[in-house]
C-alpha cells in the first residue's frame, strides 16, 4: 500500500492560504509539540505556555498570506512569530489574545489534563529535536557528550577510551554543549 | 474534547472562514501590491457591472433567506453549538462583550470563600496574581498564601469573571448573544434555536459578578507553579475532589468537615490534615493507584478517591 507523500511546511502553508483545513491541520500537528516546548521552556508555566501557542498559532492564520517562501524557511517564519509572541507577553506580563480576538476564537478552558498534554507535547518536542541536534553534531563532539554527560563518565575515562587528551574532551564536551544550547534557542 | 482539540477546530474554522471571504471579496494577485487600473468600458460601464453584482449578492441572499456575509447560516449542517458559537462571535464586535482591561476591581469576598481567605493580605500572592497571564481583574485584597505539606506553599486569589475573559458588561453580552440568535434564526420554534439557547445559556462567562478563585501550589524546588481555578458557587466549591495532578504531586481538596485525609498506596501510607480544606500529597514515581480517604472528626469515612499515582 503506497502513502501520500509528505507536504512540505511551505506547501502546506501556501495551501493553508487559499483555505485549505487539512494542510493546516498537517502544519498544526507537524509544529504543535515544538511551538509548545519553545513557550514552555521560556516561560516554565503551562497554562502560559498553552496560551502563547494557541496565539502564536492564531497570528499564523491571520498572517497567512504574508507568508513568502523565497524569504525564509516556514519554520523560521513560524519561530518568528512564537518569539515576537513570547517577546510580547513578557514585556506586558500577560498574554495578549490579539490574534485570538481578530478570529473571534472563544476563550478555551483548561483542565489538569490539558495541563498535562501541555508537558507531555513539550517533552516529545524536545526530545525530537535533541536527538536531531545530536545527530547533527561531529562524531567527535557526540562522543564526547554522550560519555560525559548521559554516561556520566570521568573526564580522564573518555580521553583513555578515545585515545585523546582531557582537555581534548573537555573541549568537545563545552562546544557540543554549546551548539546544542544555540540549537534549543531558535529564536529565529 | 481536549483544549488542544479544541483549538485545532477554532483554528481548522479560521482558516476555513479565510477561504470563503476570500472567495467573496475582488480577486487580488497574492504576494504583490494591489495596482489600481482604470476600467476600460468607462464610468458607465463600471456603475453597470456594480449593480450587476449588487443585483447578483441580493439575488442569492433571497433564495437562502440569509444576508449577504453570513454564509454559514445557509448550511443545512450547522449544529446548534454552531449556532450559539456564531450569535457568540458576532456579538463579540458590541460595546457590553468587549473585553475589560482593568487590572484590579473592588467587589466584596463571598462568604463561600471567606474561611480559605481568612488572614492578611500576602504581597506576594498579590503581585503573582496580578501579573498573572489571565488578564482577569484581579479582586483587590484577596490573595493570600499559607503553607501545606511539604513546605508547599498555596496562593489563593479570586478575580472577577469567569477566569480568561472578562467583558464590560457580561450580563448585556449574555443578551447580546441571545438577541443576535434570536436575529439568525427569528422562528421561535426552531429547534435549532431552542437548543443553541439551552446551550448558550450554560456559558458562564456572561454570569453577572461570577468570582473566580484562583489556587496555586508552589514546591520547594520546583519552579513551576501548578494549580487551577474554581467559579466561586456552592456547586463548585462543594470540594471531596483531587482537582489537580503535576510532577509536583496531588493537590486535594477537601469536603468543609474532613479533618484528615489518608493515602493509602504500595507502600505508601499517609496521614495528613487539610490546611483550609487544601492539602498535598507527593507519592514517589511508580508508586501506582493510591486510595485517598477523606474522613470526619470521629473518623468515618466521608469520600474516597482513587489517584494513578
Amino acid at each position: 500500500m503506497s502513502r501520500m507523500p509528505e507536504r512540505d511546511d511551505a506547501t502546506l502553508l501556501v495551501a493553508a492560504a487559499r483555505g485549505d483545513e487539512r494542510a493546516f491541520e498537517a502544519f498544526y500537528r507537524r509544529h504543535l509539540a515544538a511551538v509548545t516546548g519553545f513557550h514552555l521552556r521560556r516561560t516554565g508555566r503551562r497554562e502560559l505556555a498553552f496560551d502563547l501557542t494557541a496565539e502564536t498559532f492564531a497570528a499564523v492564520v491571520v498572517a497567512l498570506d504574508r507568508f513568502d517562501p523565497d524569504r525564509g524557511s516556514a519554520t523560521t517564519w513560524l519561530f518568528g512569530i512564537a518569539a515576537h509572541k513570547l517577546t510580547d507577553a513578557l514585556r506586558r506580563g500577560r498574554v495578549e489574545a490579539d490574534a485570538r480576538r481578530r478570529l473571534h476564537h472563544a476563550p478555551i478552558a483548561l483542565h489538569d489534563d490539558d495541563l498535562e498534554r501541555v508537558d507531555e507535547l513539550a517533552s516529545r518536542g524536545d526530545e525530537r529535536h535533541i536527538a536531531q541536534l545530536l545527530a547533527d553534531l561531529p562524531d567527535d563532539q557526540r562522543a564526547a557528550l554522550l560519555a560525559r554527560v548521559v554516561e556520566e563518565r570521568p573526564y580522564d575515562e573518555i580521553a583513555a577510551s578515545l585515545a585523546t587528551s582531557e582537555a581534548v574532551i573537555r573541549q568537545r564536551v563545552h562546544r557540543g554543549l554549546r551548539r546544542l544550547r544555540d540549537g534549543l534557542e531558535p529564536t529565529a | 474534547m481536549t483544549a488542544h482539540d479544541q483549538l485545532l477546530q477554532q483554528l481548522r474554522r479560521s482558516v476555513a472562514e479565510r477561504a470563503e471571504a476570500a472567495a467573496a471579496a475582488p480577486a487580488a494577485p497574492r504576494g504583490r501590491r494591489f495596482r489600481f487600473r482604470a476600467f476600460r468600458g468607462g464610468t458607465r460601464a463600471l456603475v453597470l457591472a456594480a449593480a450587476l453584482v449588487v443585483g447578483a449578492a441580493a439575488l442569492a441572499a433571497a433564495q437562502v433567506g440569509v444576508l449577504p456575509g453570513t454564509g454559514h447560516h445557509a448550511s443545512n449542517t450547522i449544529t446548534y453549538r454552531q449556532a450559539a458559537d456564531n450569535a457568540a462571535r458576532a456579538a463579540g464586535r458590541t460595546a457590553a462583550c468587549t473585553l475589560s482591561h482593568a487590572r484590579t476591581v473592588t467587589a466584596e469576598i463571598p462568604a463561600l470563600v471567606a474561611p480559605m481567605l481568612a488572614g492578611r493580605l500576602d504581597p506576594t500572592a498579590e503581585r503573582f496574581a496580578t501579573q498573572d497571564v489571565h488578564a482577569a481583574p484581579y479582586i483587590e485584597g484577596s490573595a493570600r498564601s499559607f503553607g501545606v505539606q511539604g513546605k508547599a506553599t498555596i496562593m489563593l486569589w479570586l478575580t472577577m469573571g469567569s477566569g480568561s475573559a472578562t467583558y464590560v458588561d457580561p450580563a448585556a453580552c449574555g443578551a447580546e448573544r441571545l438577541a443576535q440568535l434570536h436575529r439568525d434564526y427569528p422562528d421561535p420554534d426552531s429547534r435549532l434555536r431552542q437548543k443553541a439557547e439551552a446551550f448558550l445559556a450554560t456559558w458562564t462567562d456572561v454570569v453577572p459578578n461570577l468570582e473566580t478563585l484562583w489556587v496555586m501550589v508552589k514546591v520547594p524546588g520546583h519552579n513551576a507553579v501548578t494549580g487551577g481555578s474554581f467559579a466561586v458557587g456552592p456547586r463548585t466549591l462543594a470540594g471531596g475532589e483531587v482537582p489537580w495532578s503535576s510532577s509536583s504531586g496531588y493537590t486535594g481538596f477537601a469536603l468543609p468537615e474532613t479533618v484528615r485525609v489518608t493515602a493509602d498506596g504500595r507502600g505508601y501510607h499517609r496521614s495528613v490534615r487539610p490546611v483550609r480544606r487544601f492539602y498535598l500529597l507527593r507519592p514517589a514515581r511508580g508508586t501506582g493507584p493510591i486510595v485517598i480517604r477523606e474522613r470526619a472528626a470521629d473518623g468515618h469515612v466521608l469520600t474516597t478517591h482513587t489517584v494513578r499515582g
